[in-house]
């Protein structure tokens, strides 16, 4: 700004001296000063125009909202970056560009029902059975009433997308079946949560404008209407579909008012202060930066008593004090005793009890969109203190779409070096694995695949060292042992206690001596069987444990899998392993059909593998490499299997 | 008008002529060549000028070399007319020329000064060369124009 300035300066005075060798001084001084006052009262007028229009409403939640379009015009580079990612299109309006399921004549089959998926012109359909004969239909096999639902809107393009249609009153309604990205195929919605099977046809139909609103748009108004029953539809608005530029950056209407003029852009673009009008998580500190993730990656629930009752519009925008607007919650015990309470925070957090579907029972989160949590729950995180924040890893703006996080980060330890700088020599002497191996890297131990959601598994954000007594009665399966799937818990302890001097606890014999991996898949809950079936497929823990025997065991444990999506994950891993087709197995089929399916693979894998016993000290295999029955059905008779859900 | 005022102004329109000439071929010489380099970018895939991020500092640079070789032009033609045509003024002919002069740099350096340092939105802060060399060149051909409404001299 300076050397242009004084390149203006040394314009005007050339300018002058020219001026002068013509008109004269005087002449030529007044010729300069025309000239300065003409450019600078247009200058001027741009900014009295700026100026004469009224100033956006003070409270930033009613101001009109700006749309990525337009946000564009002047961060063409951002629009971009942003353009790439999976939270853009969260949520799409169904229009062929943004379709990516097959519509093309597809049939899809479940629970008897037989349901159609076609394209007419630019508009999609799902036919299928009438929700009002539904009881008929499933118990009689006979599906007298037909309706053809039309798909409005799709919500998810990463690795689903789910249907919604739209009724006469605004409420946008989920319809049975979701597409699977990734497989390239239909399924039924009870297959893709972690839940009991329902036997309904139209389960989960879940509407729109209540659930998914919040978190996968940009500044969600709901107005609900009310009628003489109740609730009588919406007028639901968003600023934009999807997770766009306001999501991150707040309420921009002052900010493009601002920066119309190119005065103000300028004095901007050469100032080292942050621009006021707008928000910048970088720039804003760790623990609110981190809030503008937390808002949907946080698990929270609404604190309504702050919130316009008649349009419940999300008062929440970036650079805003989260917990004013959101209850930032570690349990689903605390989330029901906040609802009975009618929004009001316990003086004491419960725990999450045993059968809770989004955290461990040592309080990890268990599903996604509750990395924030994680990460607050982390001793690195220093309460947002320190210097760990969502945005040292991840970006909107740059590295792989996929997981967002920011370039040259992955398959490397440099974020955790940025604190722990000695373990960078050390490594080896710290993690006892050789140094190039997945054992060395950081997040590989503290941040393990914990997570279930979206049909499969995902690291942990609560950055944690691994003890093994958060793994015992908490149903989180241990870090260790969800790469060294051959071996025990009491191995594990073992290890920890040899390497890190780790004081042991007391383990049952089971613990000790069978490998945490058939515990957990034969005994546990279908949210830790989840974890462990996705374990499989991990090419590191393959590796680490060998490919030999796996195979047979997840085909035993897929005869006796009720859920649907833990059978998905148990197959998938049999996939990987072992190069079968996806049609070989139909995880959402009649039992009979998965049965026979099953019989075939095992057939199949018995004649391809026979694992060595001595090589697997913690396997309850026979001398003849297979798994011993007594012993599989001993565990599994004595399985803990209550109805759970993920909550996803 | 005096004989001696008359020379005077011949002298200066010969001077003039001369200089524009200069000016013009030179600029020609600067402007073309930038367009030579501008092309070389494109050849060797030059990220800094072709990434989409760097979609504004393509424009510039290209408004630079476009005006500037046209300016140049504009200077050769006003060199050939200046002997020939127009009824001046020694005044108004040295205000012509300076402006002229003037508008043929400021235009083009302030469109490569912006497209040189442009934030993600706008041109950097030399691009405010290029309205007052837009006002130097509308104030030159307005005198141009009324010189030429003149009869010769």
């Amino acid at each position: 700004m300076i050397a242009s300035a004084g390149l203006l300066a040394v314009l005007l005075v050339v300018l002058l001296l020219q001026l002068r060798s013509a008109l004269g001084w005087w002449r030529g001084l007044g010729l300069v000063g025309g000239g300065v006052l003409l450019l600078g009262g247009a200058w001027g007028a741009l900014e009295w125009e700026h100026r004469r229009r009224p100033p956006p409403p003070e409270d930033q939640t009613d101001a009109r909202p700006i749309t990525s379009e337009q946000c564009r015009k002047c961060h063409e580079g951002h629009y971009q970056s942003w353009h790439r990612t999976y939270h853009r299109s969260m949520t799409r309006e169904a229009t062929p560009a943004n379709v990516k399921a097959d519509f093309n004549d597809a049939e899809h089959h479940y629970l008897g029902v037989t349901s159609y998926l076609r394209r007419t012109g630019d508009r999609f359909y799902l036919d299928t059975i009438d929700p009002r004969t539904e009881s008929a239909a499933l118990s009689q096999g006979s599906s007298t009433l037909r309706r053809e639902f039309t798909v409005d809107r799709l919500v998810g393009s990463h690795w689903f997308q789910q249907l919604m249609t739209r009724d006469a009153d605004g409420r946008y309604l989920r319809l049975p079946l979701a597409y699977h990205l990734g497989e390239r195929r239909w399924l039924h919605i009870d297959g893709v949560f972690l839940s009991p099977d329902t036997g309904r046809y139209f389960s989960k139909a879940n509407v729109w404008n209540e659930t998914c609103l919040y978190c996968h748009n940009t500044r969600p108004v709901q107005n609900p209407l009310s009628g003489p029953e109740g609730n009588a539809g919406y007028d639901t608005e968003v600023g934009e579909l999807g997770i766009a530029c306001e999501a991150c950056h707040g309420a921009a209407e002052r900010h493009v008012r601002a920066h119309r003029n190119p005065a103000s852009r300028l004095a901007q673009h050469y100032s080292a202060r942050a621009d006021p009008t707008i928000v910048n998580p970088a720039r804003l500190p760790v623990a609110r930066a981190d809030e503008v993730c937390g808002r949907c990656h946080g698990g929270v629930m609404p604190r309504l008593e702050h919130w316009n009752p008649l349009t419940l519009a999300d008062p929440f925008l970036a650079g805003r004090e989260l917990r004013r607007f959101w209850h930032v919650t570690f349990s689903e015990a605390e989330m029901r005793q906040i609802s009975a309470r009618q929004g009001t925070k316990l003086a004491v957090e419960p725990r999450p009890d045993h059968l809770d579907g989004r955290f461990w029972g040592d309080g990890t989160p268990l599903t996604t969109a509750l990395e924030y949590l994680g990460v607050k729950l982390s001793a690195c995180y220093q309460d947002g203190q320190g210097k760990l924040s969502c945005l040292t890893c991840h970006s909107m703006h740059h590295g792989d779409p996929d997981h967002q996080v920011k370039d040259g980060l992955r398959h490397t330890n440099t974020v955790c070096y940025g604190c722990h700088e000695k373990y960078r020599e050390r490594l080896v002497e710290h993690t006892h694995h050789p140094a190039n191996s997945p054992g060395s890297l950081c997040y590989n131990c503290h941040m393990p695949h914990q997570v279930f959601s979206l049909m499969t598994t995902h690291r942990s954000h609560r950055i944690d060292v691994p003890r093994v007594k958060d793994s015992l009665g908490t149903g989180k399966p241990h870090a260790c042992n969800l790469c060294h799937l051959d071996k025990s818990l009491g191995w594990t302890q073992e290890q920890l206690g040899k390497w890190y001097g780790t004081r042991p606890v007391p383990l049952s014999d089971d613990d000790k001596h069978l490998a945490s991996s058939v515990l957990h898949l034969l005994q546990s809950d279908a949210r830790s069987r989840g974890v462990v079936a996705g374990a499989f497929s991990w090419p590191p823990a393959q590796q680490a444990s060998g490919r030999d025997w796996p195979g047979l065991l997840l085909t035993r444990f897929l005869e006796h899998e009720r859920y649907q999506v833990v059978r998905y994950t148990a197959y998938k891993a049999l996939r990987s392993l072992h190069g079968f087709a996806p049609g070989d197995y139909n995880f959402q089929g009649a039992p009979a059909e998965r049965a026979n399916q099953v019989r075939a693979l095992r057939r199949a894998l018995e004649s391809q593998t026979r694992p060595e016993p001595s090589r697997y000290p913690y396997l309850p295999l026979t001398r003849t490499g297979r798994f011993a029955d007594d012993a599989l059905d001993r565990l599994l008779k004595s399985r803990n299997d209550p109805d759970v859900s993920v909550n996803e | 008008m005096s004989a001696s005022t008359n020379e005077e102004l011949d002298r200066l329109r010969q001077r003039v002529a001369r200089r524009h000439h200069w000016w013009g071929w030179f600029g020609l010489l600067l402007f073309l060549s930038l367009g030579a380099f501008l092309e070389g970018l494109h050849g060797f895939k030059v990220g800094l000028y072709l990434d989409p991020e760097n979609r504004l500092r393509r424009e510039l640079w290209r408004l630079a070399h476009a005006h500037g070789t046209l300016l140049a032009l504009m200077q050769l033609g006003f060199a050939v007319s200046v002997t020939r045509f127009g009824s001046w003024s020694v005044r108004r002919l040295k205000l012509t020329s300076f402006f002229l002069l003037d508008a043929g740099a400021l235009i083009p350096v302030g469109f490569f000064l912006g497209g040189a340092w442009p934030s993600e939105s706008d041109p950097g802060a030399g691009v405010l060369l290029v309205p007052v060399g837009a006002l130097l060149l509308f104030s030159a051909v307005a005198l141009i124009l009324y010189s030429a409404n003149e009869p010769d001299a």
